[in-house]
């Protein structure tokens, strides 16, 4: 018995070994390619959102370009900032389909001398500016505010704050 | 004697058998060896491979924008082409006068570039009042 086990030559020890080993590299080569996949979802993510944000930025420039436009003819005829508000509140619709390739994602609105346009991407990136029209007929940009909008997840609530006293 | 005999036989037998089981043993061993290098190998390389362009991504978007914010800045001096850490960047711009010749609407196409593939693409404007608009 004993020149028996003498005589075998045994892998089982190599075997084991050679199995945790590759455990372990399986393991390390799904971490690596879902966090390089993971990165690069970021990074086309990331790519795309600016786009949209410098998409917005261009149509929002060229909705000032016009709004400028139509108040400097006003003014060139004689008009005043109220004249010049009333013709750019009768132009909106015109004003913002010239300016975007899309106008069915911005919206604009004269309130007094007030112009304020929203531009909103589908990634959410999303452009409000405000432009003021001055009494001499002038054009200022009062604002201008790039934000992100996102709906809040509330499906998962494990606890609301409110506290319950129940007497059993 | 005969019993020696036998016992040397079997013994002989025996040492074979073991030989034989070691040598199944270690090529079933070498075999699941080979494969699982194999597939580690095409996983580590693909991970590799999408990091890559993920890096190359990222900073062509990264170019893209410092192009955009250059333009945004001094869009009459923005035109033109550069290179940075072996990617292209190539900003087009056109100008149109608006505001009866009060203002200039400016348009940028920046692509960024690497060798003949393009990389990444973004479009900007920027109005520049002359006179009776401020921004």
């Amino acid at each position: 018995m004993t020149n028996h086990r003498e005589d075998t030559v045994r892998l089982g020890p190599i075997g084991l070994f050679a199995l945790v080993a590759a455990i372990c590299v399986a393991v390390m080569s799904v971490l690596a390619l879902s966090t390089a996949r993971a990165s690069l979802a970021l990074a086309s993510r990331q790519s795309s959102f600016i786009r949209d944000g410098y998409r917005n930025e261009a149509d929002a420039q060229a909705f000032l370009a016009e709004v400028s436009e139509t108040v400097a003819e006003v003014r060139l005829s004689g008009g005043n900032g109220l004249s010049a508000s009333a013709a750019v509140a009768q132009q909106t619709d015109d004003l913002l389909s010239a300016a975007c390739e899309d106008a069915s994602r911005a919206t604009a609105g004269v309130d007094g001398n007030e112009v304020s346009a929203r531009f909103v991407s589908e990634s959410g990136r999303c452009l409000d500016i405000l432009i003021i029209i001055g009494d001499d007929a002038t054009v200022t940009v009062a604002s201008w505010k790039a934000t992100t909008l996102w709906d809040e997840d509330t499906g998962d609530v494990l606890w609301t704050g409110s506290a319950s006293v129940t007497d059993s | 004697m005969t019993n020696e005999r036998t016992a040397r036989r079997l013994s002989s037998k025996s040492g074979i058998r073991h030989g034989t089981a070691f040598l199944v043993e270690g090529l079933v061993l070498l075999a699941f060896l080979v494969s699982a290098i194999a597939v580690f190998t095409v996983t580590f390389s693909k991970a590799r491979a999408q990091d890559d362009e993920a890096l190359v991504l990222t900073r062509a978007t990264f170019l893209a924008q410092h192009a955009a914010e250059e333009f945004c800045a001094c869009p009459e001096e923005a035109e033109g082409t550069h290179e940075e850490n072996g990617l292209t960047v190539v900003v087009s711009t056109t100008s149109e006068e608006v505001a009866s010749g009060e203002g200039t609407l400016w348009r940028a196409s920046i692509v960024v570039s690497e060798g003949d593939m393009e990389l990444y693409e973004l479009d900007t404007a920027r109005y520049v009042a002359g006179g009776g608009a401020t921004s």
